[in-house]
């Protein structure tokens, strides 16, 4: 008896991997929650005690002072920082139009929901370079008091971690134009998403803290 | 279906985790040093108090962010809601079959 190879011979088939890395974690194991995710967590969890301590320390300068804000100083613009506020906050909804597009498999529209939120972003980010030139003008700098240090110190790490998003949110739009939506992709512009949403609940915090309290 | 990771039903570790909560609410958790209140002009120093406010937010934060991740962990789980498998080629191997004459 002889036996022949119906095809080629070819790489031998992978074996199936049980356990902890199969699929969808049903009756075989625990399920997979991809790598990028649990490393965005990781990320958030992060940031999160960094503006703790930046809030905390604030908070003794605020509290330690009796009269805030100091004499001289200028005022914060309450009223334009409010209405870039709910600029942000639209980004965050068009972001979720975005996922819920790509989990459709709506690519113009996952495109198209992607631009606004940078468009939102850069918009927000820019409002507020804005006002800090005209701050500037009128003598509120890092130097001038505690008022303006806590002020720029908190603020200026917030719009740096907006930027740094705005700038991922852009990497997303470049990758997704390349091709189709894999699976990869998808949990990829899930991540920034979830990123985009904390960068909007952080200034949830901020405003009101810095501007209004 | 019971996962093996949580074998203890969620309402049972929310009793302890309130009673943590309720027990850190009353006005003395706000005075956590005394000889920082002795420095100052007492607990009603304007620092004092910033320091004393300051410390709560700082030092419940990590216990706050480590209970976020585990409940997102446990909702991940409990839901079910995992990711695909990642692929690591497009195209399927060849199988290298025998049949006998």
């Amino acid at each position: 008896m002889s036996t022949i190879p119906e095809a080629l011979p070819g790489p031998a088939p992978r074996p199936e991997r049980g356990g902890r890395d199969s699929g969808s974690g049903g009756r075989r194991g625990l399920g997979r929650i991809a790598n990028a995710r649990i490393a965005v967590v990781m990320l958030i969890a992060a940031e999160t005690m960094l503006f703790t301590g930046l809030i905390g320390a604030y908070l003794v300068l605020r509290f330690g002072t009796v009269v805030w804000p100091p004499a001289g100083q200028p005022r914060l613009p309450i009223p334009v920082t409010a209405a870039n506020t709910l600029l942000l906050f639209l980004s965050a909804w068009t972001m979720s139009r975005a996922t819920r597009a790509l989990r459709a498999m709506d690519v113009s529209g996952a495109l198209r929901a992607l631009r606004v939120t940078a468009f939102l972003g850069a918009a927000f980010v820019a409002v507020q370079g804005s006002e800090w030139a005209r701050l500037l003008a009128h003598g509120l700098t890092l130097g001038s008091s505690v008022y303006g240090a806590t002020f720029y110190v908190l603020i200026g790490a917030h719009a740096t971690h907006v930027l740094a998003a705005l700038l991922w949110v852009l990497g997303v739009l470049f990758v997704l134009r390349k091709g189709p939506i894999t699976a990869r992709r998808r949990v990829g512009a899930e991540v920034c998403a979830t990123y985009w949403y904390y960068v909007c609940f952080l200034w949830a915090i901020l405003f009101p803290l810095v501007y209004l309290v | 279906m019971d996962n093996p990771l949580m074998p203890v039903r969620m309402g049972r570790l929310l009793r302890p985790l309130l009673a943590l909560v309720l027990a850190a609410l009353p006005a003395s958790a706000f005075g956590q040093c005394s000889m920082c209140g002795t420095v100052g002009q007492g607990a009603e120093d304007p620092l004092v108090r910033g320091m004393f406010v300051s410390t709560l937010v700082m030092v419940s934060m990590p216990f706050t962010v480590v209970a976020l991740v585990g409940g997102w962990f446990y909702y991940k789980f409990r839901r079910g809601a995992f990711d695909p498998p990642e692929q690591e080629g497009s195209e399927e191997d060849r199988v290298v079959t025998f049949r006998r004459d």
